[in-house]
């Protein structure tokens, strides 16, 4: 419980009457000639869950980097709980990413950390006041969730594909997010592993009632995990709606996807 | 109009140098990572060690054989130790130390930052709260900084003994009698610039390695070429600045 209420005094910025959770609007950015993102707009309420779907090097890594703060657009606004990002200082932004977690399309775990040590590097690193019991029971509250308390002594090189992915996710899980932005999150996997990853991230929104967006190039991931899914073609927002609603348009570049 | 190449050089070397600047501004401002900089320092300085020594002890020893034979030709073989611990001290340990640092180390951070960065972990690190920078950068900078000058002082003290055995292998000079002989050569003049110079590779050498990895790119393919150009560019920094090191020293008359 006091590990909660440390961790939710840092999380205590945010305007919780606040129904959007993410909010961006006339959002561009560019590497050079290559413009990826257009005048991009986006919506997420708290609770839900969107998928951005889109080719590859449309912009949708670019866009969920430019969330958190990891890239800078060069117009827009980008307003997370109640904070606009670009306009934070760093020390403001770290406590942001307090609430705001993100799942690496590689994993990301460090190499040279136990998975222990992986978990308890977020917290350590945010300052959050705790003893090293409270510590314990954070990796492993947040190991059980993903079904892996036994790999708490094990090193990253150690597991395998599908296992690094749920220790990535019990990760982004430690801090108890209320935003959680996944970054291809099936990607490698095989069918059955992304279904179960995917049934995973369906659990953790209806645990802890955290908002996301699921940045994807599959279907039946985002058919499983998504509210909402937006197509994102030529940097902006092309198309908006359920699975069903956009399995059914008729326009081409919507019907692509769906082949 | 610069050729293509040579633009691309001074370039890389301009971004080094400001990639250097910020380590002095970030490294000694809060947040410290001392737990870090200690765990580095280990993976220099001690794991460094018996590679730094094997080697200093076999300079020593060669460097003895090989000068012998030019004394005897002029009679002046009593000179064998005080001639040969000149040439360790003021220039073969601590060169020697160095490239060695800048291939077991530069390499290693080299290859060690540009997986990190390929693989996003770099990212990850900024999102959990912490500036890579000062994680990965400065104190992979400040353990350079301290360990390869201390390197160098035991690859000296190793490599005179190497050059003890050395004038035992064809000849007899006692203990007392090779010490003394070094001693009463050896002066500070010659001892703290060679030191001093090696506080100076050692920056190169994490600048370098550091910088190469931090800026990796192209995947796994760029790893490996992080790894490779971060042994090349600090070498070359090495005997660039042994260089620099050598006329300064010249010009002050320190020695």
């Amino acid at each position: 419980m006091a590990v909660k209420e440390s961790i939710s005094s840092l999380t205590s910025t945010s305007d919780h009457s606040d129904e959007v959770a993410i909010s961006i609007h006339g959002l561009n950015k560019s590497f050079g000639e290559n413009h990826v993102l257009r005048d991009f707009d986006l919506d997420v309420k708290r609770g839900e869950s969107v998928a951005v779907i889109g080719k590859s090097g449309s912009g949708k890594s670019v866009l969920i980097k430019c969330i958190i703060g990891l890239m800078y657009p060069e117009k827009g606004t980008i307003n997370v709980l109640g904070k606009e990002v670009t306009k934070l200082n760093n020390k403001d932004l770290d406590r942001l990413r307090v609430k705001v977690a993100f799942l690496f399309q590689s994993n990301a775990l460090y190499d040279s950390m136990t998975v222990r040590e992986n978990l308890e590097f977020p917290l350590r690193r945010h300052w959050v006041q705790t003893t090293k019991n409270e510590v314990d029971g954070l990796v492993m509250e947040a190991l059980t969730n993903v079904g892996l308390a036994h790999t708490v002594e094990m090193m990253p090189s150690e597991l395998s594909g599908g296992m690094r992915k749920r220790v990535a996710l019990a990760r982004t899980l430690i801090m108890k997010p209320d935003i959680i932005l996944y970054d291809e999150p099936t990607t490698g996997l095989d069918p059955i592993t992304s279904r179960e990853i995917s049934n995973l991230m369906v659990d953790i929104q209806k645990k802890y009632n955290t908002s996301s967006i699921i940045i994807s190039h599959d279907l039946s991931c985002v058919k499983i995990t998504a509210d909402k899914i937006v197509m994102l073609i030529d940097g902006k927002n092309y198309a908006e709606g359920t699975y069903e609603e956009l399995s059914k348009s008729e326009d081409l570049k919507v019907k692509n996807f769906y082949i | 109009m610069l050729p293509k190449p040579l633009k691309d050089f001074f370039s890389e070397l301009g971004m080094i140098s400001q990639f250097g600047i910020r380590f002095f501004k970030e490294g000694f401002v809060p947040r410290y990572e001392f737990r870090e900089m200690i765990r580095q320092c280990y993976f220099v300085g001690y794991k460094s060690l018996p590679l730094v020594a094997l080697t200093a002890f076999i300079m020593g020893l060669v460097i003895t054989i090989q000068s012998r034979p030019t004394l005897v030709e002029f009679g002046a073989e009593d000179w064998l130790p005080k001639m040969v611990s000149v040439s360790l001290v003021r220039e073969i340990a601590p060169v020697i130390t160095a490239l060695i640092c800048a291939g077991k180390i530069g390499s290693g951070m080299g290859a060690e930052l540009g997986s990190m960065k390929v693989t996003e972990q770099i990212d990850a690190m900024e999102v959990s709260g912490t500036n890579p920078f000062k994680y990965l950068v400065v104190t992979r900078v400040f353990a350079t900084l301290l360990m390869i000058p201390l390197l160098a002082i035991l690859a000296d003290a190793v490599s005179l003994y190497g050059g003890y055995l050395g004038c035992n292998i064809r000849g007899i000079v006692s203990w007392p009698l090779y010490w003394n002989q070094v001693f009463e050569t050896l002066s500070f003049g010659d001892v703290i610039p060679s030191i001093l110079k090696t506080v100076f590779f050692g920056y190169a050498i994490g600048v370098i390695g550091c910088y190469k990895g931090y800026y990796s790119s192209k995947g796994t393919e760029g790893v490996g070429q992080s790894a490779n150009s971060a042994v090349v560019l600090s070498s070359l920094m090495v005997f660039i600045i042994d260089l620099v090191a050598v006329q300064i020293i010249d010009i002050l008359n320190l020695t």
